[in-house]
């Protein structure tokens, strides 16, 4: 990965302050620590600087390291799912757009490597039929961070898009029930974090479609957009047009572009209904590009086979 | 002709994330882009100012805090306001440059 080599030389910045691993000093085998949510994320740092060393090269190497690991982890999914060359073109977009520098660069935020990691695995399993170590493998995402949850519900998402035969009536029934405990153990956690407003759900959802855009247009990215400086009345636009480019995706049967929508509203529904965090980032869109990333390539190479 | 329009996709993305990279070098050269982005929030101007003052450049970490708070005046961030003109005591308190307080050196 040239395209990233500049970027190992460079300080923490940001929220890096949290990615020190002598600050979370945690045994390399805290087993009774292992379940905790962010574990895996924690104890990357910790094993990076115990490994290797503390400073920001090294941190953001294993990043790198890391990213490349998402990348080969999607060719192995997307494969099963279109031609080898849409996988291909898929894992280029994925590892090369722009939109991922600050999940990768920041190394902050490699919990959302870890989430996609966790999320990768379980879809590779689902694929196989392996739904108990599929579910597991998803719930796993907490040990990236709390959101990570919604890679449960993720997962069926992709099993009914590419209409999966091991998706069964008994699979989906049997996968929802389970995954209810686990939504009980979100939205009680919720209770913790501000219940949104209307007016901040329509706020959220328009800076989602802005967001979403500058996966088509890569430019002026920044580490923070400034959202309160739109007016109701652009919202309400956006909002209208995203109603109606999903009204049109779905009368006309075009897949990618409602997987990809049921991806990012998921994916970001923490974030709409219960508050959490100011404005939306680049980085929340590092698990959304998995199925970004297959839909755009789908659409270059659009004969859909299914392994 | 697919194979070329995904080798033009990937090779633009290429171009960009690279591009973008510059910006990831360290906090000022982050929050400078942030600034030129969001131009009307404060935070970024306020981080800005931070990354500055950490550098010892303190004029340009003044102008920049004093933007940050008309800016937060602005949107009535009481939040952003307190932080840059706390920020802005401590350069004037701390710096040794003449040309650091609020008129034009």
């Amino acid at each position: 990965m040239l395209i990233y080599a500049p970027s190992l030389a460079g300080d923490f910045v940001y929220e890096d302050a949290r990615a020190d691993g002598t600050a979370t000093p945690m045994p390399l085998l805290g087993a009774r620590r292992v379940l905790e949510p962010r574990w895996l994320t924690n104890a990357s740092f910790a094993w990076t600087t115990a490994l290797w060393h503390a400073g920001p090269r090294a941190a953001r190497t294993v990043s790198l390291a890391w990213h490349l690991l998402n990348g080969l982890l999607l060719w192995a999914v997307a494969r099963r799912v279109v031609t080898e060359a849409a996988a291909v073109v898929a894992v280029g977009l994925y590892l090369l757009h722009p939109l991922q520098i600050e999940a990768v660069a920041a190394v902050a935020y490699r919990s959302e490597l870890v989430v996609a990691s966790a999320l990768l695995l379980a879809l590779w399993c689902a694929d196989r039929g392996w739904l108990i170590p599929a579910f597991l493998c998803a719930l796993g995402a907490v040990l990236g961070k709390p959101i990570g949850v919604m890679a449960v519900a993720l997962v069926p998402i992709w099993l009914t898009w590419h209409r999966s035969p091991r998706w069964t009536e008994t699979a989906r029934v049997y996968w929802l029930a389970a995954s209810f405990p686990v939504l009980l153990l979100v939205l009680d956690q919720a209770r913790i974090w501000a219940w949104a407003t209307p007016e901040t759900v329509g706020r959220t959802v328009a800076a989602a479609v802005a967001l979403t855009a500058r996966v088509l247009v890569p430019v002026r990215l920044s580490i923070e957009y400034d959202a309160g400086a739109w007016s109701p009345v652009l919202i309400a636009a956006l909002l209208i047009l995203l109603a109606a480019a999903l009204e049109t995706a779905w009368r006309r049967g075009w897949r990618p572009a409602l997987l990809v929508a049921a991806w990012i509203g998921v994916s970001l529904l923490p974030r709409i209904v219960w508050q959490i965090g100011d404005g939306l980032h680049d980085h929340y869109l590092y698990v959304p590009m998995l199925a970004l990333s297959v839909a755009g390539a789908s659409v270059l190479f659009p004969h859909t086979e299914i392994a | 002709m697919r194979v070329l329009v995904a080798a033009l996709v990937l090779g633009l993305c290429a171009v960009c994330t690279s591009a973008r990279l510059q910006d990831w070098r360290s906090d000022e050269a982050l929050w400078r882009s942030a600034a030129v982005v969001a131009s009307a929030s404060p935070r970024p101007a306020l981080n800005l100012a931070v990354a500055l003052q950490r550098r010892s450049a303190d004029v340009d970490a003044a102008a920049w805090a004093q933007r940050a708070a008309r800016l937060a005046d602005t949107r009535s961030d009481v939040v952003a306001g307190g932080k840059a003109h706390q920020l802005l005591t401590w350069i004037a308190l701390t710096s040794p440059s003449p040309c650091v307080s609020s008129a034009p050196c």
